[in-house]
């Protein structure tokens, strides 16, 4: 008895330091079915309803896998590639480039299942529209999905898996959602080695442009893609490699397709090609680095000829090269601003005038390449409108970055970039994106004073055009690091403490995998509200363009009411409200863990999102000297409760003593 | 029990596939040749910019250097990073605001203060995260407006925690018509919280107390409060148990006071009970904004300023040194400019076991010195080289003694070396205080002592409550060295 007894308060210590509620014996398949949800696996796998998807159907394999076969099929997918679930990368002749399976193959087309960033998909091909199709060496699965995963959660996974088929219908949002790739957010590198010198590989005294680029972890990609130079420059070029896969750069000549011509020569070198660092002795090739291991960096000086032209450049390791190329432009073409004309005004205005209806006192042109706002009568109470000639070098996304004091508004082609408008400080940088051809534009800044400081800093950035200032005394610097203001969950729990709307100065935002997001306030300790979507813009509290900060946060995303009424829980008989006190959060992966006391009790609780409906499951643990019966309550309207313990009356759940120590509670919208 | 079953090999697996994504450590990297330097920079000091995580907003407002020589840096968007071997790492995220990191050596803890509340961040499975958040102390008011900052921690022998509350902008009513307003309860203190982690106001009295700083040897609590309404001047203030600082706001919340009208106490009975300050820190003219005082005790490998005080300003972007002495039981002394400027606002000081000292960078959107919006450098000392430099200025009888870091070519001494200006500062409501009655003073004699490093001045009778300017012209060491700063600004609270 003595032993048991030990044996069960040393489980529930282990239990208290892992933060999880949950029986003593089986791992939860419940779980783990929540899990599958939660990591997208229910995306690309059916587990017995019968879908069409990327991967296999888990509940119909010819034989049941072992844990073995589980956890290595999970961990590197690549080894073992299931017959007809290969992964194929489809080039059509309009350039564009599909990587998926094969579902369905006639004479005249074929039925492709793929992801991009709507979900998956089904594509169906038309043969005669095909260029090239090639069967990948690598798995449709991602690698390091695991990641993330407390070791308690790989079992719950495993038994839920070994508990198949599974007939229950899921959310439809989640059959299409796919994981995001790990990101390689932690470790952040700032240097890389440069790779030994076998000789010299920087050939100039002097270089007319400097190229760098770095390689994203496990997407199989360059971070930035498009360059420009002019005819006739003299090139330095600097490949730097985050990722575990080794990966070169080999630039090319000009043409339809010798991007792949290269590569094609370059897999064609079989055992060889290792040795040569995948470069094929091809008069194709302009310029090549080695191959970069992972944590280095490699410089190689190239001329570039007096001929404009796209020169496509591709990492040439095999299967690289239909994810992995770029483009360095030559051309003359300039991204430049010209033909500044500006006009001054004076004038009492708590935001932008409209310049239509006053008049100027001033006018005239700008000799400078840069706009100021030196040449005013006074330190208050005037404005500015420049109107200048964009000249753009080639098609793309530009974005555009301003600081002002007071307001300011950015337009092109009188269409609105920047609206920094309103009466406040420098602040945050304020950006915005558009899309702009190669070609001329009409470029549109305007801003006011009222009284205090005065500042007009703005620049710009584009394909192949670093940031870019537009007034006098910017340093890019300034520009350089943009913050997202608009954070993202991917597949790890955010959890941010902000000024959250109808929610005290304490509260914290929590976004969890999957689209639901919560507040808690840790000065009452009660989950205020919640709400679906995307999870919280921190522009307000951060001075987003607004001066000094500390608004209130904006949630993002459609928000829902979970009945907060104040401190939810109550103990024994008493019905007022116990003294509460924060103690602090765990974070997990999954959703941090709360502890608090109330009265006597220490309780833990954690968030997660309900699996059938839009809602929330509350899970409590509470340690008290004596466990008493406890009552968990909120305001019902109309929200459907249930619980894993207790008797419900309205909205009042009552847990009797002996069930106290842990309970879910489940609160959701009708359906 | 799961966990013991827990197939070890699934962790090893993983982790195998994580560390493949770790690069292997590096060695601290060299210093760039040429980096650009200060324009004032003593001789034997180099400044060097370290690279910082591309795509982070890394404004600096925490920062401690351990004692293996990790430093930890708390951002103002609410992240801490470590820097180890060359590389950052992210420890923690989602914080409101890092205004102070301290780690706790013993435990491995690292103690932040943000907006809300003071926290310790605990790794316990030492994989560079921060697994625990746990709530220290917020027992103090916070309402969520902007300028109510929270600073600290610095820790004292016995492991109490101490922390300060700046006042509030536009949150609560303002006391005799100051800018600043207290809305919330226990803004403008500083507070304690014991190891127990039971909480007390330990000092009031203060604006905006940006910079927290301890002596260890003797656990002396500083801090520099800013200009502003009550406060002339930014200045240092010695802090013990119960001292008032100067702004009456604080008092509307302390218990004592409750019930009576704070508007009707005189300026001239608060200005009584204000404890003397240790050091004025001449706006303009050596800093504008403050933050935090560190202590050198490096044993020499800092250079030859050992026990002196080192602040950094976020408006000018310089590093200057206080050298303080007790008199009469009192802290006072002069103030020096030091490094000038470097990139970013130089909000946070803190002292490597190397000797190095590591600045933590702001310019907040307020626009410092140096252009760039924020970053991180480090300041090494040659070892060897010892500058020609003031020293210290210690207080007479009738006058000062100038000391210098080493010997001056004596020929040349005489009084008209040495121009000495003084001025008093008012103390009220309105926003800072011009300079009351400056007055030239010239030194009757200038008498160079045995060892040839101090000058004697004599002055006649000083006048406590005022700052004394001493600019030297024409002193150099004995190999013709000129000093880099020629100023220092001596506060007499106490005269001797």
């Amino acid at each position: 008895m003595l032993r048991d007894r030990i044996a069960v308060t040393l489980t529930l210590c282990l239990l208290c330091i892992l933060q999880v509620p949950r029986q003593l014996d089986a791992a939860d398949a419940a779980a783990g079915r929540a899990i599958f949800i939660r990591k997208s696996c229910v995306a690309c796998h059916a587990v017995g309803q019968g879908r069409r998807t990327l991967g296999p159907d888990l509940s119909k394999l010819e034989k049941k896998l072992t844990r073995a076969d589980l956890l290595e099929a999970m961990m590197d997918p690549d080894k073992k590639i299931r017959k007809g679930y290969e992964s194929f990368v489809v080039l059509t002749d309009a350039g564009k480039v599909y990587s998926g399976r094969i579902v369905e193959k006639t004479d005249d087309a074929i039925t492709l299942i793929t992801t991009n960033e709507k979900g998956v998909q089904e594509i169906v091909i038309k043969q005669d529209d095909i260029d090239v199709m090639k069967q990948s060496t690598t798995s449709l699965m991602p690698r390091g999905l695991l990641k993330g995963l407390a070791d308690s959660d790989i079992e719950d996974l495993l038994a839920y898996l070994n508990s198949l088929p599974d007939t229950k219908p899921f959310p439809a949002n989640v059959l299409t959602r796919v994981a995001k790739a790990g990101g390689a957010t932690v470790n952040r590198r700032v240097k890389f080695e440069p790779m030994a010198s076998v000789a010299s590989r920087t050939v100039f005294p002097q270089v007319d442009a400097e190229i760098e680029l770095t390689t994203v972890p496990m997407q199989m990609r360059y971070d930035n893609t498009v360059f420009q130079v002019r005819p006739g420059s003299r090139v330095r070029l600097t490949l730097r490699n985050s990722d575990e896969m080794h990966h070169n750069l080999v630039v090319c000549k000009p043409g339809k397709l010798t991007w792949l011509d290269v590569a094609k020569a370059a897999w064609a070198l079989g055992p060889d090609g290792p040795k040569m660092g995948f470069v094929p002795d091809s008069d194709l090739v302009v310029a090549a680095t080695r191959q970069v291991p992972l944590g280095q960096q490699d410089t190689i000086d190239f001329a570039v000829p007096d001929v404009e032209g796209s020169y496509p450049f591709v990492c040439t390791l095999p299967g690289h090269a239909f994810l992995m190329r770029g483009e360095i432009i030559v051309s003359n073409s300039r991204h430049a601003i010209e033909d500044i004309h500006y006009s001054y005004y004076e004038g009492d205005w708590q935001k932008l005038p409209d310049f239509d209806a006053i008049k100027a006192k001033r006018s005239g042109r700008v000799e400078s390449k840069l706009i100021s706002i030196k040449n005013r009568d006074r330190d208050d109470r005037f404005a500015f409108l420049f109107e200048a000639k964009l000249q753009t070098a080639v098609d793309g996304e530009y974005t555009f970055f301003v600081t002002s004091d007071d307001g300011s508004h950015i337009t092109i082609n009188g269409k609105t970039v920047v609206d920094n408008d309103g009466v406040h400080g420098e602040g945050e940088p304020v950006s915005g994106k558009v899309q702009l051809t190669k070609g001329s534009h009409k470029l549109r800044i305007a801003m006011f004073e009222l009284s205090g400081g005065e500042a007009l800093h703005a620049a710009w950035s584009g394909p192949g055009l670093k940031v870019q200032p537009i007034t006098e005394g910017t340093p890019a610097s300034r520009f350089q690091q943009v913050q997202q203001f608009a954070l993202e969950v991917g597949d790890t729990a955010r959890v941010v403490r902000v000024n959250m709307p109808d929610a005290t100065s304490r509260a914290i935002a929590v976004g969890l995998p999957g689209e639901m997001n919560y507040c808690f306030d840790a000065q009452t300790c009660e989950v205020k509200y919640a709400w679906t979507g995307a999870f919280l813009d921190v522009g307000p509290d951060r001075g987003f363009g607004r001066g000094r900060g500390g608004a209130v946060c904006k949630v993002l995303g459609k928000r829902f009411n979970v009945g907060a009424n104040g401190f939810p829980l109550r103990f024994g008989n008493s019905d007022t409200p116990p003294e509460v006190r924060f103690m602090g959060y765990r974070r997990n992966p999954a959703g941090p863990v709360f502890t608090y006391r109330a009265g006597s009790a220490i309780i833990r609780q954690s968030v997660s999102a309900a699996v059938t409906a839009t809602g929330l499951i509350y899970t409590f643990r509470i340690d008290d000297s004596v466990q008493q019966a406890v009552r968990f309550q909120l305001k019902p309207d109309g929200l459907k409760l249930s619980s894993s313990a207790g008797t419900w009356d309205g909205g009042t759940l009552t847990v009797p003593a002996a069930e106290s120590k842990s309970f879910t509670v489940n609160v959701e919208l009708p359906q | 029990m799961r966990v013991s079953k827990m197939n070890t090999r699934i962790a090893v697996a993983m982790k195998s596939i994580v560390l493949a994504g770790i690069c292997s450590l590096w060695a601290v990297e060299p210093v760039l040749a040429q980096e650009p330097q200060p324009r004032i920079i003593p001789a034997g000091y180099r400044v060097e910019t370290i690279p910082i995580p591309e795509g982070v907003q890394f404004g600096v407002a925490g920062l401690d250097v351990v004692a293996n020589g990790d430093v930890y840096a708390g951002t103002r968007y609410g992240e801490v990073w470590r820097y180890r071997s060359g590389q950052w790492s992210l420890f923690a995220d989602g914080l409101h605001e890092v205004t102070g990191v301290t780690v706790d050596e013993k435990s491995g803890g690292v103690f932040v203060m943000q907006k809300p509340e003071l926290t310790k961040l605990i790794d316990d499975d030492g994989d560079g995260q921060a697994d625990d958040y746990q709530c220290v102390s917020a027992d103090f008011g916070f309402s969520g407006n902007y300028h109510e900052f929270a600073f600290g921690p610095v820790r004292d022998k016995a492991g109490n925690l101490y922390c300060t509350l700046n006042l509030s902008h536009g949150k609560g009513p303002s006391i005799k018509g100051g800018i600043m307003s207290v809305g919330e309860r226990f803004r403008g203190t500083c507070f304690r919280v014991t190891p127990n982690g039971k909480f007390d106001i330990f000092a009031w009295g203060m604006r905006s107390p940006a910079g927290l700083g301890i002596d260890p040897r003797t656990d002396d609590i500083f801090y520099t409060d800013n200009q502003g309404d009550y406060n002339a001047s930014s200045s240092l203030q010695h802090v013990v148990k119960g001292s008032f600082h100067g702004h009456p706001g604080s008092f509307l919340h302390k218990p004592d006071y409750k019930g009576k009208d704070i508007n009707a106490i005189s300026d001239d009975d608060f200005l009584r009970m204000r404890q003397p300050i240790a050091a004025w820190i001449p706006h303009g003219e050596i800093a504008n904004s403050p933050g935090n005082p560190v202590f050198d005790l490096t044993g020499g490998k800092f250079g030859p300023f050992e026990g002196q005080i080192y602040i950094g300003d976020q408006g000018r972007s310089n590093v200057f040194r206080v050298a303080l002495e007790k008199v009469g039981g009192v802290y006072q002394g002069c103030v020096i400019n030091c490094i000038d400027h470097l990139q970013s606002g130089a909000i946070r000081l803190a002292f490597a076991p190397d000797g190095s000292m590591w600045v933590g960078q702001t310019s907040r959107g307020w626009g410092s010195a140096g252009g760039v919006p924020y970053g991180v450098q480090r300041i090494v000392y040659d070892g060897k080289t010892v500058p020609f430099e003031i020293h210290s200025v210690k207080i007479t009888t009738d006058g000062f003694d100038v000391t210098m870091t080493r010997p001056i070519k004596r020929d040349a001494i005489d009084p008209g070396n040495f121009q000495v200006q003084h001025w008093g500062y008012m103390y009220h409501a309105k926003y800072g205080s011009p300079k009351v009655s400056p007055t030239q003073v010239k030194p009757t004699s200038a008498v160079v002592s045995e060892d040839g490093t101090t000058v004697r001045l004599k002055l006649g009778k000083l006048v406590a409550g005022r700052v004394y300017q001493l600019t030297i012209n024409g002193i150099m060491g004995e190999d013709g060295a000129l000093p880099t700063t020629r100023n220092a600004y001596y506060t007499v609270s106490v005269l001797k």
